[in-house]
């Protein structure tokens, strides 16, 4: 019986070997890929990493021919997902779906065991959900100016709620802070639904956060004051963003990539590249789309390296300048 | 309302969501009657079947189980003097006496009109309170909260199990164990070990299938076979007066059944306090305000009534802080919780805001619930003993594999069965040296809560606990909280006076 | 040995595991600085309060064993517990699982799990071969097939065939 168990071993050995004879990587990649595809997700099951990465689902199935497996692997805002697929092989059967934040944000303010610009081989970028600033609809600042101006004359007594202690939410609102010379407490949570409910029960006067703000704002129970985005959300253009405002920060690290082991095959990376693509045909990934307002980008992986490198830096100097980390944590590469 | 309940009422009506209730009755019923698999494990072992169903199945599914589960216990605790979950450690004292007279079928029969009633009126209470304390419930900010937790835990600390310092080392081990991981203001680390899988800290489920499952299997499988746990034949008098439940018999127990479905009730809707505890309490109160006190542990028919009517209560109860403020009412609803969160509903009074018509059609799955294991509870005791006569010596092995696979397939990790299986052999020492393990696991779910809410709530007020007198809401849980210390020290006081004398 | 001291062991143990926790573990494992005042709480505060409050009840309780009035509450019996040979045999099953855990991750599921069932079911007195293969032949199997077709769960494979 254990002879029996080791036979398919043995036929994917002669198979391999085969190929190597041959030795023609091109063949190998065109075989690929054999088996169902793992891919791991960063965040728990039903959250809005969640959903996004299993949107594209049936659209890789169909593109590749094979099963695409999901598995959640939550922990550390990303860091435990990443963590293991360092170790995992670059042969295109184990990849990640997770928000860049675990690359070029949270190794600079934590000590994390992978080296976030060396160590993957970030497929593509496929897009973002909005982020903003929400405050009541029933409260006396409509405006961002007139919730500056409010803040400005009652300093210290502004309690503003962000997912995460150290997360883009919380460093956007303390850049801006600091830029307007305002006096805020911040109040951190975990996950937006905490701070969202906060917000609509009275107890903090803005929350910024995610893009569930819109089901509220639809419902005429909070009001947008500003985009936490680099240009306008579609569905309010009436909303300014903050650096239309003066407030030179964006979230540039709430965006979804897949990344692979470092190490792997450009031929195949481009065949993933593809397949995600052809993903946003699809019902399932429309359908996430639209009730996420996600913007779609096409960020191919070499573009996308030296975006990293180049957020890296620009991210590092941010956290410096708001003491939030005292120089990178994390060594890069 | 109205509008919303037959809104529920249509959605619930299809075949899928009714045949999750079946489906999940049975499997509770089966597992809760295995003696050593608890309706806790049904409900965890069952969560992963939930990903890819529809959400209002998928919590019926887990429903079924959590009610058929405890049914089941029931069961095991009368035909065979084992509990089958720590929800019936009471029906057995009567139960079983009641068996060894012959008068099993009774005693069945009594728990189960006990548990439909209390389950019905519990049901009735939550659908009642629901609503309306959602919307109060958006009041609950971090100092409530923070308030709310405190007076839980103290009052878990005020039942727990026989040594009431052995049980308060346990919650400060859960305690303790909750800080494994991130630290929710600052985002540092604590306690990681430079162990990158406990940065999310440690993973509940597995946990709990360690702290309760395994360790009872580990003891049953150290345990030699005894003679009466491989006895299986069960007397059947055959006198028809011993097989049902006469109208006379039922009405002498209806008020016992009463209190025990509102003390149920009540000690469902604080968080933490759960099953086992409700059936005690009333069971404690039935005996003493009992005619035929001496009865009790004998074979009394209230007995059975108070300890089944008091864990059958707690049920729909619980999903009341959960489905309201969003903080889970027992550790079956910390489980259930995560259910909601697959399938992307976060529990709190935003979900009543937003989905009130999945809500109800819950609700009204509850009832849907409670008629259904009315019907298969009766078919279902004819097999029962049928069930525990699985030989002991494969049971517990079996079981074994089961724990193991079902703390893998929630994540996928082999780190995860390491957790279940260090959490295992934790829990067989502390039950070797007296050690109760369910303040444990309370301690490790409301813990964290607390702690985010307590430093949310001093980042809110600048540092000052005024913050807690302030607030009318907080204010009153403190008040609380201190009358309940009160009250606890005074029992500890009036009881080593007593036995000592 | 007479339950009471043994109750002293146990409450001194816990005294001694909580001076390890407060004084070596917290310290070092918790990343604290200065920057973590007082409004947010160090994140060291819980853990460290948590440790004190089991600190306390353990020398609440290890006084209690010298009151003589409360001797009683020390002596009970309560329920039956294993006895030593029964406690080897659990140890024993214990290894077994700690061994098993250790297999799935070299050598995968379908290997590692029919040697454990046999060798528990052996160990809890089943001698007849050919009964202990078949139930263990069907459980592996239906445990696999029932994760792996509705769960879709991916058993290990073992790190051994990779």
């Amino acid at each position: 019986m254990v002879f029996m168990k080791k036979a398919p071993a043995v036929f994917v050995i002669l198979t391999l070997s085969i190929f190597f004879l041959f030795g023609s990587t091109q063949s190998a990649d065109a075989a690929w890929p054999e088996k169902p595809i793992k891919v791991y997700i960063t965040f728990p099951a039903g959250g809005s990493t969640d959903i996004a990465a299993r949107s594209l689902g049936p659209g890789l199935e169909k593109a590749l021919g094979q099963q695409v497996v999901f598995i959640n692997k939550p922990g550390g805002t990303g860091t435990v997902a990443f963590s293991i697929l360092a170790g995992e092989k670059p042969d295109g059967y184990t990849l990640t779906v997770g928000v860049n934040s675990a690359i070029i944000w949270n190794p600079i303010v934590r000590k994390i065991p992978y080296k976030p610009l060396a160590d993957f081989t970030p497929i593509i970028c496929f897009g973002t959900a909005p982020t903003g600033i929400s405050v009541r609809s029933d409260a006396p600042y409509q405006t961002w100016q007139a919730f500056v101006d409010y803040a400005k004359k009652n300093p210290g007594k502004i309690k503003y709620g962000t997912t995460g202690a150290v997360s883009i939410f919380t460093a956007g609102m303390k850049y801006a802070s600091k830029e307007l010379g305002l006096k805020m407490i911040h109040i951190p949570y975990r996950g937006s639904m905490p701070a969202y409910t906060s917000l609509l029960g009275g107890h903090v006067e803005a929350v910024v956060s995610d893009s569930k703000f819109s089901e509220y704002v639809k419902a005429g129970k909070l009001t947008l004051l500003a985009a936490f985005t680099k240009e306008r959300i579609p569905d309010y253009p009436d909303t300014p963003t903050l650096i239309e405002l003066g407030i030179n920060l964006h979230n540039n690290v709430g965006m979804y990539s897949l990344f692979g082991p470092a190490g792997m095959d450009p031929a195949i990376v481009k065949k993933l590249e593809d397949a995600v693509i052809s993903s946003f045909d699809t019902k399932s990934f429309k359908k996430m789309a639209k009730s996420f307002m996600f913007e779609t980008y096409e960020i191919r992986n070499k573009e996308l390296v030296a975006k990293f490198e180049q957020e890296w830096k620009k991210n590092e100097k941010t956290l410096m300048d708001l003491g939030m980390a005292k120089k990178a944590a994390t060594p890069p590469k | 309302m109205i509008e919303s309940l037959v809104a529920g009422f249509s959605i619930i009506m299809h075949w899928e969501p009714l045949l999750a209730i079946v489906a999940g009755s049975v499997v509770g019923l089966v597992i809760g009657t295995i003696p050593g698999l608890t309706s806790t494990m049904a409900v965890a072992l069952m969560l992963p079947l939930t990903y890819d169903l529809e959400f209002v199945t998928a919590i019926m599914l887990l429903v079924g189980a959590y009610k058929g589960g405890i049914f089941g216990g029931s069961i095991t605790a009368i035909l065979l003097n084992t509990p089958g979950t720590p929800a019936s450690f009471c029906t057995v004292l009567d139960g079983y006496s009641l068996t060894k007279q012959g008068k099993g079928v009774k005693a069945l029969k009594m728990a189960k009109y006990s548990s439909v009633i209390a389950d019905v009126f519990s049901d009735i209470v939550l659908i009642a309170i629901a609503a309306p304390l959602a919307a109060i419930a958006l009041k609950f900010g971090p100092p409530e909260i923070a308030m709310l937790i405190l007076f839980s835990l103290t009052v878990v600390a005020g039942v727990a199990g026989k040594s009431m310092i052995k049980g308060l080392i346990a919650g400060g081990a859960g305690l303790l164990l909750a800080c494994v991981g991130l630290d929710p203001i600052f985002a540092v680390r604590r306690f990681s070990f430079d162990v990158v899988h406990l940065d999310g800290g440690i993973s509940l489920i597995p946990l709990l299938i360690g702290l309760f499952a395994l360790s009872e299997v580990i003891f049953q499988l150290g345990r030699k076979s005894r003679t009466e746990a491989d006895q299986f034949t069960i007397k059947h008098s055959p006198l028809p007066e011993d097989n049902r439940v006469s109208w006379l018999e039922f009405k002498q127990s209806f008020r016992t059944i009463t209190r025990g479905s509102i003390i149920g009730t009540a000690i469902g809707i604080i968080p933490g306090i759960g099953v086992g505890i409700a059936s005690f309490l009333s069971y404690a109160r039935a005996k003493a305000a009992s005619k035929n006190p001496d009865e009790f542990g004998k074979g009394s028919l209230e007995g059975i009534a108070a300890s089944e009517s008091g864990n059958s209560a707690v049920v729909g109860a619980t999903f009341i802080p959960l489905l309201t403020i969003g903080i889970p009412g027992d550790i079956i609803t910390a489980v259930m919780m995560g259910a909601f969160l697959i399938q992307g509903f976060t529990p709190g009074p935003l979900l009543f805001l937003n989905h009130a018509t999945l809500i109800y059609a819950i609700f009204i799955g509850f009832f849907i619930c409670d008629i259904v294991y009315f019907v298969i509870g009766t078919l279902f005791m004819k097999y029962a003993a049928y069930l525990s006569k699985v030989p002991r010596k494969y049971l517990f092995p079996i079981v074994m594999i089961f724990c193991v696979v079902g703390s893998y397939a929630i994540q996928q990790s082999l780190f995860d069965i390491g957790t279940m299986v260090v959490f295992g052999i934790l829990g067989f020492i502390m039950t070797k040296f007296k050690f109760a393990t369910a303040p444990l696991l309370i301690a490790f779910i409301l813990g964290p809560i607390g702690e985010t809410a307590l430093r949310q709530s001093l980042l809110m007020s600048g540092g000052s606990l005024n913050i807690f007198f302030t607030r009318p809401i907080a204010c009153a849980f403190l008040i609380v909280t201190v009358f309940s210390l009160i009250g606890i020290i005074r029992g500890i006081i009036k009881k080593s006076k007593v036995t000592c004398d | 040995m007479q339950p009471l001291n043994k109750e002293r062991i146990i409450a001194a143990s816990v005294l001694i595991s909580v001076l390890i926790v407060l004084f070596y573990i917290i310290p070092t494992y918790i990343e604290t600085s200065e920057e973590y005042h007082a409004t947010g709480l160090s994140p060291a505060f819980f853990p460290n309060i948590a440790t004190i409050f089991i600190g306390a009840l353990a020398v609440l309780f290890l006084s209690l064993t010298f009151i003589k009035r409360w001797a009683h509450f020390f002596n009970s019996e309560g329920e039956s517990w294993l006895s030593p040979t029964e406690e080897m045999k659990a140890g024993l099953s214990c290894a077994i699982i700690v061994g098993y855990l250790l297999a799935l991750k070299y050598v995968g599921y379908l290997i590692a799990t029919p040697p454990v069932i046999l060798g528990l079911f052996f160990l809890q007195g089943e001698r007849n071969i050919v009964k202990s293969i078949i139930i263990t032949l069907v459980v592996t199997i239906g445990i696999y097939f029932l994760f792996q077709n509705l769960l879709n769960v991916q058993f290990p494979q073992g790190k051994l065939f990779k």
